[in-house]
C-alpha cells in the first residue's frame, strides 16, 4: 500500500505541468464551457418563457399549425400581446405585433427551435407577451413528454386530433396515437380537443382525467354558420378550438372571432397552378401537407375539382424513406377510382409498388421517377408517356396532385415548374 | 504518427474537443456531420497526415450511401434504427472489401489504430445516413466545420503544448489480441451481434466498439473497468440533467464527452495506483475512452438503460470473443460461417416488423372502407379475399 501512494504522489508531482495533463485540463474545459453556455442560455430562455402567464401548447395530427394562427390572432385581438410559432415545413414566428416572421432554418428540426423562438422575441422589443403559443415540434411520445414537461410547461394542451399519422412513432392503432399525444398534458389544467371519434376522445378524456386536466372538447359542427362566414378558409374545428382557448383567456367569442377573421393562412399553395409543356397543359395541386389518409378525401376530392375536364389525373405519392408506413398507408387508400395513374417519387418505392399492387393498381398505370434520374428521359415526358398509355392517345390536359408529403427532390423539380423555386 | 503529435493525450484532447465542437454546431445550426465523433476522426486523420484512409472513407461513405439508398431503401419500409444499422453494415463491408483491395489503405491495428480502424469500418454508415436524412450539403457542411473547427483550436495547442514533457507514461508491453488481419471481420461480426442485441432482445451494445474493446482487451476487468466508468458517467449525468435541460442529441454528446474524461481519468490514477489492467488499457489512445463515452450514451437513450447497457454490451463481448476464437481456431470461412449463424438471431427483430407495415395498410384501408369501395381494412381492393 505505501508503494502504491508513493508511486501515485510521484505520478501526481511528475505529472504536474506536462501535455497530458493539460490535455486533460484542457479537454475538462471543454465540456465545462460547453455546458455552462449552454446552461446560461438555455436557462434565460426558459425563464423568459415561464415567466409569460399563459403558456399554450399545441399538438395533434392534422391543422396544429393553422390553430395556432388563430389563437394567436384571438388572443391579440382580446388584447393579449402573444406571440407563436409554428413549425413543420412552414417554420414561422408571430410577435406581440401580429407580424410574421419566417424561422431561417439550416439543418433539422429541433425541440431547441422553441428556445430560440423566445429568444429571438426577446430582441424584437413589442410589449411584453402575456401568452405564448407553440406549436409541438415533437411526435416521438419521450419527446413530447420532454417539450412539455421540461420546456413549455404550458396551461392549456391543444390535442388538434388523433389521425392515422406518424405511426413509426406514435402507435400503429387511434388509441397509442392517442395516448401519446397525450404525453404532453401533465401539469396542464385545460385540454382543448376537436377529436370527433368517441373512442379515441374518450381516450383522451381517461388520459386528461388521470393527470387531472380538465376538458373542453368541442366541435366546428356547433358552431353557427354566420361564426364560419367570417373566416371561410379556417376549419371549423381550428375556429371552435382557437374560441375555446381564447375563452379560457377571458376573451369572449365575438372578439376572438373577430380576431379569427384576422388570422393569417398557412404559406402552401392552396390553389392549382397550370403550365404548358410540349403542347400539353399540365396542371398541378399540392396536397402534400395532408399526411394522413384520414382527412385524404376532401383534400383529394377538391383538389380533383380543380383539375379541368377531361384532364388525365395523375396521384403523386411523394414518398419519404424516413416515413416507410405513411408510404405505406397512402399506397393502400389511393385506388384507381381516385386518380387515372400513379407517380411514385422517393422511397420505399418498390414496396408502395407492391402495396398499391394490392389497391387495385396494374404496373401500365404506375410509373416511378427516381431520385438519381440518370440515364431517364426528362420528367414531364415520362409522365406524359404514362398518361398516353392510360388515355390511349396523347392527352391534352394532364393533371398532377402531390400528396402524402410536401418535400423530396423529384417532387420539389415538379412543383417548381409551377410554383417557382420559392414556394414552400 | 506525425512526430509532432506523439502524445496520445492529445489525441484524448481533440476527442473531447472535436464532440465539444459538434455539439456547438447541432445547437447553434442542428446540424450533424455523420454522429458525434466523425468531425474528431476526421481531425485526426487530417494531424497524422492519413490522407489515403480519409479518401477511402469519402470514397466508401458515397458507395454506402448508392447502395442504401439506391437499393436498401427501395425494396424496405424500415424504421429509422434500422436503417441507421444496416447504412453502418453496408459501410463497413465496402470498407472491408476496399481494404481487402487495397491493403494500404488503413492502417489496422496499433494503439491508437484500433479506433481509427474501427472509425474507418463505422463512420461512412454514420455519414451516409445523415446525408440520407437531412442532406449532402448540410452535413458536409457540418463535417467540415466540426473538424475545421476542432483542428483551428487543437493545432495551436498542440504546438503551444510541444515545449512541455509528455508526461509519466506506465512501463507495460502494448498487446494487440485482435489479430490484425481479423480486425476488419471482428468489426462487421460486432456491427451485426449488436444489431442481433438490439432488434431481437432490446439491448444496447456500447455503439458496438464497446464489445470490441472489451474483447480486444479481452478480461472481465477490462469490462467491468469500463462499465463502472460509464455507470459513474450516467449518475453525473443525471444530476447535470436535473439541471440543465438537454435535448437527446445534446445529452448523448455530453455523456460521450463526460464518458470519455472519467475513463481517461479513471485510467490514469488506476495506472498510477500501479493497478496493471488499468495500465495496459491506458495505452490505448482513444478506444477505452471512446468505450466508456459510448456505453453512457447508450444508458441514457431511448428504451434502454444501465442494465439493458450491461448485459447487451457484456453478450455482444462474449459472443464476439466465441467467434474470434472459433475464426483463429477454424479458420475465416468458418468465422463467418458461424457469423450466420449469430445472424439468425435477427428473425425476431425481423418478423416484428411486419405487424406495424400491416397496421399502416390496415389504417390506409379504412379510408376505402369508409367510402364504401371496401368492406373491411383486410381485403383486397379488386375484391379478392384478404391475402393469408
Amino acid at each position: 500500500m505505501g508503494d502504491a501512494w508513493e508511486r501515485l504522489r510521484t505520478h501526481a508531482r511528475d505529472d504536474l505541468l506536462t501535455q497530458q495533463s493539460l490535455s486533460a485540463v484542457l479537454a475538462t474545459a471543454t465540456l465545462i464551457v460547453v455546458l455552462v453556455v449552454w446552461y446560461a442560455w438555455s436557462t434565460r430562455a426558459l425563464k423568459a418563457l415561464w415567466r409569460i402567464p399563459l403558456r399554450v401548447l399545441v399538438t395533434g395530427t392534422r391543422g396544429k399549425s393553422s390553430t395556432v394562427r388563430l389563437i394567436h390572432s384571438a388572443l391579440l385581438a382580446g388584447g393579449i400581446p402573444s406571440i407563436a410559432k409554428m413549425t413543420g415545413t412552414a417554420s414561422r414566428e408571430l410577435d406581440t405585433q401580429g407580424r410574421e416572421h419566417t424561422t431561417n432554418r439550416v439543418g433539422q428540426v429541433s425541440i431547441l427551435e422553441v428556445l430560440e423562438t423566445v429568444h429571438r422575441n426577446m430582441k424584437r422589443g413589442g410589449p411584453e407577451p402575456k401568452a405564448v403559443v407553440l406549436e409541438c415540434m415533437a411526435v416521438t411520445p419521450d419527446l413530447i413528454e420532454f417539450v412539455s414537461r421540461r420546456i413549455v410547461r404550458p396551461d392549456v394542451v391543444v390535442i388538434t386530433n388523433a389521425l392515422w399519422d406518424h405511426l413509426e412513432e406514435e402507435g400503429t392503432s387511434l388509441g397509442d396515437i392517442a395516448i401519446s399525444l397525450s404525453l404532453s398534458l401533465p401539469g396542464a389544467r385545460l385540454l382543448v380537443t376537436s377529436e370527433h371519434r368517441v373512442g379515441t376522445l374518450a381516450i383522451l378524456r381517461y388520459e386528461a382525467a388521470l393527470q387531472v386536466v380538465d376538458v373542453d372538447a368541442v366541435s366546428g359542427r356547433d358552431l353557427p354558420a354566420g361564426v364560419l362566414a367570417g373566416a371561410p378558409h379556417a376549419h371549423p374545428d381550428n375556429i371552435a378550438m382557437a374560441i375555446a382557448v381564447a375563452g379560457y383567456a377571458g376573451v369572449g367569442p365575438a372578439t376572438a372571432l373577430a380576431g379569427i377573421a384576422t388570422a393569417s393562412e398557412e404559406p402552401l399553395p392552396v390553389v392549382a397552378a397550370a403550365c404548358v409543356i410540349d403542347g400539353i397543359t399540365w396542371t398541378y395541386r399540392d396536397i402534400g401537407s395532408v399526411n394522413d389518409t384520414d382527412s385524404l378525401t376532401p383534400a383529394l376530392e377538391g383538389a380533383k375539382a380543380q383539375m379541368p375536364d377531361g384532364a388525365v389525373v395523375l396521384g403523386m405519392l411523394v414518398t419519404r424513406w424516413d416515413r416507410p408506413l405513411r408510404a405505406v398507408q397512402f399506397a393502400a387508400s389511393v385506388t384507381p377510382e381516385d386518380v387515372d395513374g400513379l407517380i411514385i417519387v422517393g422511397e420505399p418505392d418498390i414496396l408502395v409498388r407492391h402495396v398499391a399492387r394490392r389497391s387495385g393498381w396494374t404496373d401500365d398505370r404506375i410509373t416511378r421517377v427516381s431520385v438519381w434520374g440518370f440515364g431517364q428521359p426528362p420528367i414531364f415526358r415520362r409522365l406524359a408517356d404514362l398518361a398516353t398509355r392510360i388515355a390511349g392517345e396523347r392527352p391534352r390536359d394532364i393533371g398532377i396532385i402531390a400528396m402524402e408529403n410536401n418535400h423530396q427532390y423529384v417532387a420539389d423539380l415538379v412543383r417548381e415548374k409551377f410554383y417557382g423555386a420559392d414556394v414552400l | 504518427m506525425n512526430a509532432l503529435f506523439e502524445d496520445p493525450a492529445l489525441f484524448r484532447l481533440l476527442l473531447v474537443l472535436s464532440v465539444g465542437v459538434a455539439f456547438a454546431v447541432y445547437t447553434r445550426l442542428h446540424l450533424v456531420g455523420g454522429g458525434s465523433v466523425t468531425g474528431g476522426y476526421v481531425a485526426i486523420l487530417v494531424v497524422t497526415g492519413q490522407w489515403s484512409t480519409l479518401l477511402g472513407s469519402a470514397l466508401v461513405t458515397l458507395l454506402t450511401l448508392i447502395i442504401v439508398r439506391g437499393f436498401v431503401l427501395r425494396f424496405f419500409g424500415l424504421p429509422r434504427s434500422w436503417q441507421f444499422t444496416i447504412a453502418v453494415f453496408v459501410g463497413a463491408v465496402t470498407t472491408a472489401v476496399l481494404a481487402a483491395i487495397v491493403p494500404a489503405w488503413i492502417s489496422l491495428g496499433e494503439p491508437l489504430g484500433l479506433a481509427i480502424t474501427f472509425g474507418a469500418f463505422v463512420i461512412p454508415g454514420l455519414v451516409s445516413y445523415d446525408v440520407s436524412h437531412q442532406g449532402f450539403p448540410q452535413t458536409m457542411l457540418a463535417l467540415g466545420l466540426v473538424s475545421g473547427a476542432t483542428l483551428a483550436i487543437c493545432v495551436p495547442v498542440f504546438l503551444l503544448l510541444q515545449g512541455l514533457p509528455a508526461g509519466s507514461t506506465d512501463d507495460v508491453p502494448f498487446i494487440q489480441r485482435i489479430p490484425t488481419d481479423l480486425m476488419p471481420f471482428a468489426v462487421i461480426a460486432v456491427i451485426v451481434i449488436g444489431a442481433v442485441l438490439r432488434f431481437s432482445l432490446n439491448l444496447r451494445s456500447g455503439g458496438f466498439i464497446g464489445a470490441l474493446f472489451i474483447v480486444e482487451f479481452f478480461s472481465p476487468e477490462a469490462f467491468l473497468a469500463v462499465g463502472a466508468a460509464a455507470l459513474a458517467t450516467q449518475v453525473i449525468m443525471s444530476l447535470i440533467e436535473w439541471r440543465v435541460v438537454l435535448s437527446w442529441r445534446q445529452r448523448a454528446m455530453v455523456a460521450l464527452m463526460l464518458g470519455a474524461l472519467v475513463a481517461w481519468a479513471g485510467l490514469y490514477w488506476a495506472s498510477a495506483f500501479g493497478w496493471l489492467p488499468a495500465m495496459e488499457a491506458n495505452l490505448y489512445t482513444l478506444s477505452p475512452l471512446l468505450a466508456t463515452g459510448l456505453m453512457a450514451a447508450d444508458m441514457g437513450r431511448k428504451g434502454s438503460d444501465v442494465l439493458r447497457t450491461f448485459l447487451g454490451t457484456g453478450l455482444a463481448a462474449l459472443i464476439l470473443a466465441v467467434l474470434l476464437w472459433f475464426t483463429t481456431t477454424l479458420g475465416l470461412a468458418a468465422g463467418i460461417g458461424t457469423l450466420l449463424v449469430v445472424s439468425l438471431g435477427l428473425i425476431p427483430g425481423i418478423l416484428a416488423l411486419r405487424a406495424p407495415r400491416r397496421a399502416a395498410e390496415r389504417s390506409g384501408k379504412m379510408r376505402l372502407v369508409e367510402l364504401g369501395r371496401l368492406t373491411s381494412p383486410g381485403s383486397r381492393s379488386d375484391g379478392d379475399p384478404p391475402p393469408a
